[in-house]
């Protein structure tokens, strides 16, 4: 709703509230402040609402605008999204890599090439991620990395889980398989030998200061999916050569949480807290609940610091106008950043109540006195990250986690179809704040990879929906899966 | 054209046009915002919600087929103040993430728990529900919590 000369006042589904009031000031050359956005639930993320909200938001609230302050709603039919939101930039990878001949990676050589497609977006920080994971978890002292993203006549390419960090993934983990092929090494044998260590240096330059085991989290994914076994055991099957083909393999990545760099210091985050009526504290951030958790987390967290139960925790709707800018709800850094600015925030309420046994006594005592009581805190950037934009030096992330994961699959030659019959993922997540929610969040991540790569023939213009996926994981296109069944067993035979 | 139906046990008249459909009358005429548009085309199933005993995508039913119809959607489950078993499962086993496609999967498998001999498993069951959050393991074991469940009570 754009009320002309006054005030443009925005409902939605987005992932980064301040971003779209950001975008929308200029357009209406209006104060920031005058340009009030809600964030409206619900409805997944994933990247996809990240900065394409702007265009959708500034849109809608230019037609509310021209009709003179009618609100004004606006909804993309399946097509229309199909064309005009933002999707994974598609990539191609070029890798040359020197080994020595029991497997040591001396030299590594990437060229990652991102497809941009017709608009700016978000493609250079796309690439940034991107080109940041692109040497994966092993050491190597020689690396050379050389990132790009080249402008095409396609639809607008944009944030989409991983950023950038799995297009590169997939490229050193295929490598690094068809290496141990020609070496005659274990594709698992091959990672071992070069795995990152404490006290080893990335790309950047960045040395890795936390203990980090991959050997101790790939034997436990490899005993989980008995892999060593089933190896084998596939390679007989498939040398009888029947109507299906069995395979199992393993990647091991790393992901970095946060902002790239000296991401983080650029936005400053902002979060605030305040006492309420009942004796407990509302928690007033800008980041989204979208699924992930966020409202649990936070709340969790604000309640532990204060020492109260949860529900005495309130967690305002993103609404710029009434939360401070606590930066976007991307890149993993909701609890990692936002969760220890609310653990701060938390804390200083603790001591202007001077530090009492019953908070919520205190609480209620305290707003009898005074009336209100709300603090402020400002992210703080550490004096151990040091990160140059010029040279790509430094300390690209403040933390990392860590994956190894083993995934079986069986192809059906004559239907042409691939199922994934098992699928184990050890995680190295760090301090687990909530484990039924980050087991969740696990659980859903090998979901995307399968459906693209067995199901869905996601093309803009001829739209196919990737699909249910079966207990066990199998995985069918809609019509396949309601073939009948003799039809199924006549082609097996 | 005026129109009467019966949505979680309450009697509406409405008057939208014919070819409405049911998804916007329950959403927009009747504030029932519970059932969710995903594709508005018939392939994701969050539109679910059960007419007259037979599960319908409610995106592709035009008001008029839905005169003098029962509709139970996901607010017509929870019962006295309690949630439904199968909206407790969901919510303990992590069954549910951004809560688009819970609704539809819910009075899916609902369904499915009254009628267990219309599908061969709950794979089957759900076949027309999609999920792009949470991986579809967690509610098919959310499922099979409230069925064992079932089969005690
Ligand atoms: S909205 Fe009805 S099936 Fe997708
Ligand atoms: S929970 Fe988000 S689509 Fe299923």
């Amino acid at each position: 709703m754009a009320i002309p000369g006054k005030q443009v006042t925005v409902w939605g589904s987005m992932q980064c509230p301040y971003y779209v009031q950001k975008a929308l000031a200029p357009l209406f050359g209006m104060e920031p402040e005058q340009i009030r956005v809600v964030q409206t639930e619900t409805g997944g993320g994933f990247g996809g609402k990240e900065e394409y909200p702007n265009m959708i938001a500034g849109h809608a609230a230019l037609l509310s605008w021209k009709a003179g302050g009618r609100a004004v709603k606006m909804i993309y039919d399946r097509r229309e999204d199909m064309w005009a939101t933002t999707k994974r930039h598609p990539s191609k990878t070029r890798i040359k890599a020197g080994f020595k001949r029991d497997g040591t990676l001396v030299v590594l050589d990437i060229d990652l090439l991102l497809d941009g497609g017709a608009y700016p977006t978000l493609s250079s920080v796309v690439l940034s991620r991107g080109t940041l994971h692109a040497a994966g978890p092993y050491k190597c002292d020689c690396t050379r990395v050389r990132g790009r993203v080249v402008m095409t006549n396609s639809v607008p390419y944009g944030a989409f889980r991983g950023f950038g960090a799995p297009q590169s993934i997939y490229a050193i983990e295929m490598h690094m398989n068809r290496s141990a092929q020609e070496l005659g090494i274990d594709p698992a044998e091959i990672r071992r030998r070069n795995f990152l260590h404490k006290g080893d240096q990335m790309p950047t330059g960045q040395v890795i200061k936390e203990e980090i085991d991959l050997e101790m989290m790939m034997d436990r994914a490899l005993e989980l999916s008995s892999y060593q076994r089933k190896r084998s055991e596939f390679e007989e099957f498939n040398k009888r050569g029947e109507t299906h083909r069995r395979g199992i393999g393993l990647s091991v990545f790393f992901h970095g949480s946060g902002f790239t760099g000296s991401g983080e210091t650029r936005i400053g985050s902002e979060v605030a807290m305040r006492l309420t009526a009942q004796g407990g504290v509302e928690v007033l951030v800008a980041n989204v609940e979208y699924g992930q958790g966020t409202n649990t987390v936070l709340a969790q967290i604000a309640a532990e610091a204060c020492r109260i139960p949860p529900d005495l925790v309130e967690i305002h709707q993103p609404d710029t106008a009434a939360v401070p800018n606590s930066g976007p709800t991307v890149a993993s850094r909701t609890t990692m950043i936002t969760g220890k600015l609310v653990e701060r925030a938390s804390l200083e309420l603790r001591k202007r109540l001077r530090e009492p046994d019953d908070f919520t006594t205190a609480a209620r005592q305290y707003l009898a006195e005074h009336g209100e009581l709300k603090v402020t805190v400002r992210y703080e950037p550490s004096a151990e990250i040091h990160w140059d934009d010029e040279t790509y030096r430094g300390e690209a992330y403040a933390a990392y986690a860590w994956s190894c994961d083993v995934a079986e699959v069986e192809l059906d030659l004559i239907d042409c179809t691939a199922r994934a019959t098992n699928f184990v993922s050890v995680v190295e997540c760090g301090r687990v704040i909530n484990p039924l929610l980050a087991a969740c969040q696990i659980t859903s991540f090998p979901l995307r990879p399968m459906c693209r790569r067995f199901r869905s023939s996601l093309s803009s213009f001829r739209i196919r929906i990737p699909v249910p996926i079966r207990p066990k994981v199998s995985v069918r296109c809609p019509l396949m899966g309601r073939r009948p069944l003799s039809h199924r067993l006549w082609l097996k035979r | 054209m005026q129109i009467s139906l019966t949505v979680n046990g309450k009697n509406y008249q409405v008057t939208p046009p014919p070819m409405k459909r049911l998804l916007d009358v329950l959403r927009e005429d009747l504030a029932w915002t519970g059932t969710k548009e995903g594709c508005g085309e018939g392939e994701c199933g969050a539109c679910t919600a059960i007419m007259d005993g037979v599960l319908v995508l409610t995106c592709m039913v035009p008001i008029c087929q839905a005169a003098g119809k029962h509709v139970t959607t996901i607010e017509g489950l929870a019962a006295d103040g309690k949630l439904h078993r199968l909206q407790q499962a969901f919510l303990e086993k992590g069954g549910a993430q951004c809560g688009i496609c819970t609704p539809g999967m819910i009075i899916a498998a609902a369904y499915y728990l009254e009628h267990p001999d219309e599908a061969e498993d709950i794979g089957e069951a759900l076949a027309g529900n999609q999920c792009r959050c949470t991986g579809y393991t967690r509610i098919f074991e959310s499922v099979k919590a409230a069925s064992s469940l079932y089969s005690i009570v």
